[in-house]
């Protein structure tokens, strides 16, 4: 490496550097059952690459037919949709990342 | 950006920012034990533990065994509280190590008085080389195949298992089908240059899929014989088994697949005759399957690869 970016720990060993995907944590939000939820992701601009993480939350469900919401992203912001009737859609947990 | 801090990578990639907040390590969340054991197919654990931030955790799963398929399958949150359930494949008890991250919150418990800070225009925290931020090697979105089962989808059309009088495991038996799941995964290949035993990921689990298969025998004994008197043999049996998404991490993949986490059974054996006397012979409980004969939620997730060597 001529050039970059190197972090050591204590014990001199590189722990973070240029080569590394960083761990940008960009938000979270929940979606209700039912309901459809949005989030406006803060200096998207920043980002090259966006990933979302989709967890349905306070649940186990093993008895139904649990339905997560659907996720699109347009142009900086989140979108989580309901799926299904009242009694199949969870709450669902979007967790937003981006390098 | 008109003042602050920004790190690209070698790729051209946010690193650093004062902008947008890194995860950085919070610690291992602290394992409470089994919550739910399947012990027939491929089996599955349910692995609980819990974690006190005030930031959202990011988790990762260490697998206890490289061959085992892991997930989260759920988390609580009480104020600062959270606890999660992490499902693993298998018939015996191998938790997975966790690693937890989280956006900087408060000041550092390092005493270091080295390092890289980078704080924004509030004076948060934003990125600390001291709190060991998130190194990420590699994300890879997986999807896992349609279909759960070694053996292939099984058909809804009734099997015939044959009469075996009131012995409704024996019926049982003869309606099996290969519900194991270890060898059914969809493999995605991931920058491994690096790999070592304490490689981690950090993927959710949403989908879900049930398959069945039923049952249905009739006989009469003497309905073809005048000299006899008619006995009409019936049965009825539905056997399922339903799955959560999980993943394998080898040294060269991401396999995304399926733990079996329940099964569903019902038998009904009958006798009847002319005569007055009639048999309901034997029977289960409800079939009670939630749904059958196919996957939901099987969307691409995120499955997020790290290195806990820095964080041991």
């Amino acid at each position: 490496m001529a050039y970059g970016f190197k972090i050591r720990n204590s014990a001199g060993n590189v722990f973070y550097d240029t080569t590394v995907i960083g761990g940008n944590f960009l938000g979270t939000f929940t979606a209700n059952a039912g309901s459809n939820a949005s989030f406006t992701i803060p200096h998207a601009n920043l980002i090259t690459t966006l990933y979302t993480q989709i967890f349905m939350i306070n649940d186990l469900p093993t008895d139904q037919e649990a339905l997560a919401h659907t996720i699109s992203v347009s142009s900086g912001v989140v979108t989580a949709t309901a799926q299904g009737n009242s009694s199949q859609s969870q709450t669902t947990q979007v967790v937003i990342l981006g390098k | 950006m008109a003042f602050g801090v920004q790190v690209k990578s070698d790729s051209g990639d946010l690193i650093v920012s004062s902008d947008v907040k890194t995860y950085h390590y919070i610690g291992s969340p602290s394992y409470a034990g089994v919550q739910s054991s399947y012990n027939n197919y491929s089996g599955s654990r349910v692995y609980r533990y819990t974690i006190t931030n005030a930031e959202t955790p990011l988790v990762f799963i260490k697998p206890a065994d490289a061959n085992k398929f892991y997930a989260v399958l759920t988390h609580f949150k009480s104020g600062n509280n959270w606890t999660y359930d992490v499902i693993g494949s298998g018939t015996s008890d191998q938790p997975p190590t966790l690693y937890a991250f989280a956006a900087l919150s408060g000041s550092t418990s390092s005493s270091e008085t080295y390092g890289v800070m980078v704080k924004d225009a509030s004076g948060n925290r934003t990125f600390d080389s001291r709190d060991k931020p998130l190194a990420i090697i590699d994300i890879v979105s997986a999807i896992p195949p349609n279909v759960p089962m070694d053996g292939g989808a099984t058909s809804t059309s009734n099997v015939d298992p044959g009469w075996h009088e009131c012995n409704i495991a024996s019926y049982r038996a003869a309606m099996e089908h290969d519900f194991t799941s270890d060898d059914t995964h969809t493999d995605y290949s991931y920058s491994n240059s690096g790999h070592n035993s304490n490689y981690m990921f950090a993927a959710p689990s949403i989908a879900q899929s049930a398959y069945r298969k039923n049952g249905y025998h009739y006989h009469c004994d003497g309905c073809s014989n005048w000299s006899q008197a008619d006995e009409h043999h019936y049965f009825t049996g539905n056997l399922g088994v339903f799955y959560r998404q999980a993943y394998k991490l080898t040294s060269s993949q991401v396999q995304a697949g399926w733990c079996s986490v329940k099964e569903f059974w019902y038998g009904n054996a009958s006798k009847t005759s002319w005569a007055p006397w009639q048999s309901s012979c034997n029977s289960s409980s409800a079939f009670g399957i939630p749904f059958s004969q196919k996957s939901i939620n099987r969307v691409s997730n995120s499955v997020i690869i790290a290195d806990a060597t820095n964080y041991v």
